[in-house]
């Protein structure tokens, strides 16, 4: 019996242990800003650890997507396959992909690891049950989520009405 | 693969010990089958109000052990209101067992008198002991068939006290479970994986949840309208006209005949014959205006001929428990195959 309480003890300090040395890398990522060190170790219980060998495919252009991914450890390279240019090189704790938790639309570009790579999916399920079963941390991240997109919004209309502005000015 | 001959043994040795371990688990799944599956039901069914308690601040462990406390306590009442009422019901019925034989009997008389007016009596004597012989094999079936089910439920009942603990660990740590088994899961199928998993589990999740609750309340109503039209047995018939519920189209009819058996065969019947249809057709109507609509819904629902050609073969294959799964197990299996082809169409897997 003591055997028993022992390792299943064992096992949930083991997990408690690896959820807060999640706690510092989701700190920095934008969409769980603000959330309190209770909340991002209940945010690590529940995001997908997985592993990238070199020049793995993570999602290609096209397909399906229902999620993010936050880089744990090693680099991520964001490129079209069709047009063979290569958008983006992401590092350890940036993140990629957040479009598809709002929309699910196809992605827009296609992703790979560079090399050895750690990464941790956040996807629409994990969003929903979130919002369903914690939604005071859910209403969080969503509001972190919307805040991101606006920037993302604000950036492109910026980047549009310069590049306008440069047009007009080569066509005068 | 490339084999390293250097560590040949040590690798035969290691999947030879791997193979032993699955082996020994899937025999343990096969043994446990009707605890695991009765537990993965409870939990699934369970689910959605411990995570309504978990929603109010208390631990997922909290939630499920104030769940599982209110679940004893209502089936604590339930079966001290039930058990004393369904025992004086099977008394009584073992014990007026001589008067309903005789009604038979005088029923049957009666019906030979009538087609005595058409055939012959030789003929009419020879059908009389056909359906007696019928009859009589038929009783010693169904004596057997409940002695079989009775004696396997009192060999199991030890492990019926386990499905609630196999479901309080299902509940504490499903998603876990779950989390751990999506890791073995190659990275290219993972996502897609992750989906299919979710639109299964949320309809068929609704899907039987609907109908377990469809069910209570068609028993329930049953019970209570069989009692008022004075069928002796009300409340053990109208239990198994809920069960019977399941079936689609056939379900109210199955349900009905026990209790119209009952009031012919009873000599004290306060009410004819006809006020169990009556009663059965309230029940249907209020069932598909009010109740199914509230609790299945039409996220499952299948084509009548597909239904019913499902029931048939589910009852040749299992009885009447076979027409009971048939249309769930189908439904099932079409809402994932639907769900596997849309999503390897969407990942261009397909």
């Amino acid at each position: 019996m003591k055997q028993i309480v022992n390792a299943l003890w064992s096992e949930i300090y083991t997990q408690k242990k690896k959820n807060q040395d999640l706690v510092p890398i989701l700190r920095d990522v934008a969409i769980f800003e603000g959330l309190t060190t209770k909340e991002l170790m209940f945010i690590g219980r529940i995001l997908h650890q997985r592993t990238y060998s070199p020049k793995e495919l993570i999602f290609k252009e096209g397909e399906a997507g229902n999620g993010m991914y936050i880089i744990k450890t090693g680099n991520v390279v964001i490129f079209s396959e069709e047009t063979q240019t290569e958008y983006a090189k992401l590092t350890a704790g940036t993140f990629f992909g957040e479009l598809s938790l709002v929309d699910g639309a196809p992605r827009s570009a296609s992703a790979k690891s560079k090399d050895d790579c750690k990464l941790f999916g956040f996807f629409k399920p994990d969003l929903l049950s979130l919002m369903e079963k914690n939604n005071h941390i859910g209403s969080k991240v969503l509001m972190n989520l919307s805040r991101v997109l606006s920037t993302r919004l604000r950036n492109t209309n910026q980047q549009w009405l310069e590049l306008q502005k440069e047009v007009s000015i080569a066509s005068k | 693969m490339p084999v390293n001959n250097e560590h040949k043994w040590v690798q035969i040795a290691y999947y030879t010990i791997l193979l032993g371990i699955f082996a020994i688990v899937g025999w343990a799944v096969y043994q446990l089958f009707i605890l695991l599956f009765g537990g993965f039901l409870l939990a699934f069914l369970a689910r959605p109000l411990v995570d309504k308690i978990e929603r109010r601040g208390y631990s997922r462990e909290i939630s499920t052990a104030l769940f599982f406390l209110g679940f004893f306590l209502i089936l604590g009442i339930f079966l001290y209101i039930t058990v004393p009422i369904l025992k004086f019901q099977g008394q009584e019925a073992y014990q007026n067992r001589d008067i309903y034989w005789h009604q038979i009997e005088s029923k049957f008389e009666d019906g030979k008198m009538l087609a005595q007016q058409y055939i012959s009596k030789d003929q009419v004597e020879q059908y009389d002991q056909k359906m007696r012989s019928l009859s009589a094999e038929f009783l010693e079936n169904s004596k057997n068939t409940l002695l079989d089910i009775l004696g396997a439920f009192l060999a199991n009942i030890s492990s019926l006290i386990f499905i609630p603990v196999v479901a309080f660990f299902f509940l504490i740590q499903g998603a876990q479970i779950q989390q751990n088994l999506m890791k073995h899961i190659p990275n290219r199928y993972f996502e897609m994986s992750l989906m299919m998993i979710h639109y299964v589990n949320r309809s068929i999740s609704g899907y039987l949840r609907g109908q377990f609750l469809n069910c209570v309340a068609v028993g329930i109503i049953a019970a209570i309208g069989l009692n008022i039209i004075g069928v002796k047995g009300g409340i053990a018939i109208g239990l198994f006209a809920g069960l019977a519920n399941a079936i689609p189209y056939l379900g109210p009819v199955v349900g009905a005949l026990p209790a119209i058996v009952m009031i012919i065969i009873d000599p004290a019947a306060s009410s004819p014959w006809w006020s169990v249809l009556v009663v059965f057709l309230v029940i249907n109507i209020m069932d598909n205006i009010y109740i199914y609509p509230m609790t299945v819904g039409k996220s499952l629902q299948l084509h009548p001929l597909i239904a019913i050609l499902g029931i048939l073969f589910g009852g040749a294959a299992g009885g009447v428990l076979g027409m009971i799964i048939a249309v769930p197990l189908i439904s099932i299996a079409t809402k994932i195959f639907t769900v596997f082809h849309i999503n390897l169409r969407f990942y261009r897997i397909i």
